[in-house]
């Protein structure tokens, strides 16, 4: 994948002008304002807005990311696995249900609707608590207890006890289906959520890890990376990083995140022991595409599964712009479909 | 009283899905299809539309001259904007919302979005 950036926004920017039409034209057929549809019509146009979803994922990943390092690495790790993963989508049901633990709300709905108008089985429930109470029963999603399920789980900024929650789980989702991590946030003063945290380290990373995630997950450009770390500066993860070598500035409070000038550092790593102590401004403000500060946030916790740093969905591609359902229900159903071929 | 949405918007199959969306949930809807057909219609308005959904890439005069029109002419502030546009490169975000833009939604969009955004922007 060659070309300036500019030329690359314009492939994408074509791309996007016609699968808005594709798109909205079906959703206004799917919701029946232009007459009943029979069933076999629907399911044709359901194989439309999935296949539509599918192109606006890959235009998202292959033109739109940071850098050409950038490209070729998805080139590899995404795009490829993509052509498989065709087939699968084909058949929804593969993945279905698909639970969306997001904090309720308008957005959330919308992002239901698009999974729903790809022909998937979709429920929503307000927590972890809500999921177990669902599928505790007695409700019509008792006769799903056991089954494969996917959980799409939105940790926001986690603490460690939403962590253990989502490990809990990770431990009963084992055997029956997987869990993908997204992390949403929204400023009032922008009426669209946008990515909160990159992923999720965890303290007993090796050296290895912390430079894979920072130079290939997290930072584009890592070239002299400067981190910043709230947490126990005496814990095992500081120490990471100073085995790194990487100059770390300590940013111990709320009061201390909020003075942070663009440039200072190029990726804060906080304990989740730290996020509630934290005001949620004071990490949103380093989100906003508005701001001149930008910088992407992992959280050191335990992890919900044996990996040392589990990417939350879409990571890179929403950290400077804010969401739109299309896109982020695109991402979750690649994410998902990644996922299993990877299984 | 109904709520006037102005649809700027040069890609006619688009334009035509936002204006039968919002006619159907039952908002007074006006569009144009270049930049310069969107300056002239706030301009010699006797009333400003309640809102604006803005394209960018428009011939004659883009999204952001528009913006910067409103922002030369004080009506930035009187007037949300929503930028609906295929460009969804982080400098174009920045540069929209540094210019005024209360939304952006990068197409592809479901209509049900773009009417759950105006109606929030309206609030």
């Amino acid at each position: 994948m060659n070309g300036t950036e500019e030329e690359r926004a314009m492939i994408a920017y074509e791309f996007r002008r016609h699968l808005a039409v594709v798109l909205a034209n079906s959703e206004l057929l799917l919701e029946e304002s232009m007459g009943p549809l029979t069933d076999d019509q629907r399911e044709a146009l359901e194989e439309v807005v999935a296949t539509a979803g599918e192109v606006t994922a890959l235009t998202a990943h292959a033109f739109e990311t940071e850098d050409i390092e950038a490209v070729t690495q998805i080139d590899e790790e995404s795009i490829e696995p993509m052509t498989e993963t065709t087939s699968s989508l084909d058949d929804p049901e593969e993945f279905d249900p698909i639970v969306l633990t997001l904090d309720a709300g308008e957005f959330t709905d919308l992002v239901a609707d698009q999974i729903e108008r790809a022909g998937h089985d979709v429920r929503v429930v307000d927590d972890l608590h809500g999921l177990a109470e669902s599928e505790a029963g007695p409700s019509s999603v008792e006769s799903d207890r056991g089954e494969d399920r996917h959980v799409v789980f939105d940790c926001g900024f986690p603490t460690k006890r939403d962590l253990e929650q989502i490990s809990t789980l990770t431990d009963e989702t084992g055997s029956a289906g997987s869990v993908t991590l997204a992390s949403t946030v929204e400023d009032q003063a922008i009426p669209s959520p946008f990515v909160g945290i990159a992923g999720i380290v965890s303290p007993a990373a090796d050296e290895a890890t912390v430079d894979e995630l920072v130079n290939e997950q997290v930072v584009s450009d890592s070239t002299g990376v400067r981190v910043g770390f709230t947490g126990d500066a005496d814990g095992p993860f500081a120490a990471t990083l100073e085995d790194a070598s990487y100059p770390v500035d300590h940013y111990p409070t709320t009061a201390e995140l909020e003075v942070l000038e663009a440039g200072e550092i190029d990726v804060l790593f906080v304990e989740a022991d730290m996020v509630g102590e934290i005001d949620d401004t004071a990490l949103t403000r380093l989100r906003l595409p508005t701001d001149t500060i930008q910088i992407p946030i992992a959280i050191v916790g335990p992890s919900p599964t044996n990996d040392q740093w589990i990417p939350t969905c879409g990571n890179r591609l929403f950290a400077r712009k804010p969401i739109t359902a299309v896109d982020f229900a695109a991402e979750i159903l690649l994410t998902i479909s990644m996922g299993e071929e990877h299984d | 009283m109904t709520d006037q949405i102005l649809i700027a918007e040069d890609d006619q199959n688009v334009n035509e899905i936002l204006v039968y969306r919002l006619e159907t949930d039952g908002y007074d809807v006006v569009s144009v299809e270049d930049g310069e057909a969107c300056w002239e219609y706030i301009r010699d308005a006797e009333a400003l539309p309640d809102i604006l959904l803005l394209d960018l890439m428009m011939p004659k005069i883009d999204g952001f001259g528009v913006l910067r029109r409103l922002q030369e002419h004080g009506l930035d502030d009187k007037m949300p904007v929503i930028i609906v546009s295929g460009r969804g490169l982080e400098q174009d975000v920045v540069k929209g919302f540094e210019l005024g833009a209360d939304d952006y939604v990068t197409k592809p969009f479901s209509p049900s979005e773009v009417v759950a955004r105006l109606k929030r922007t309206l609030r």
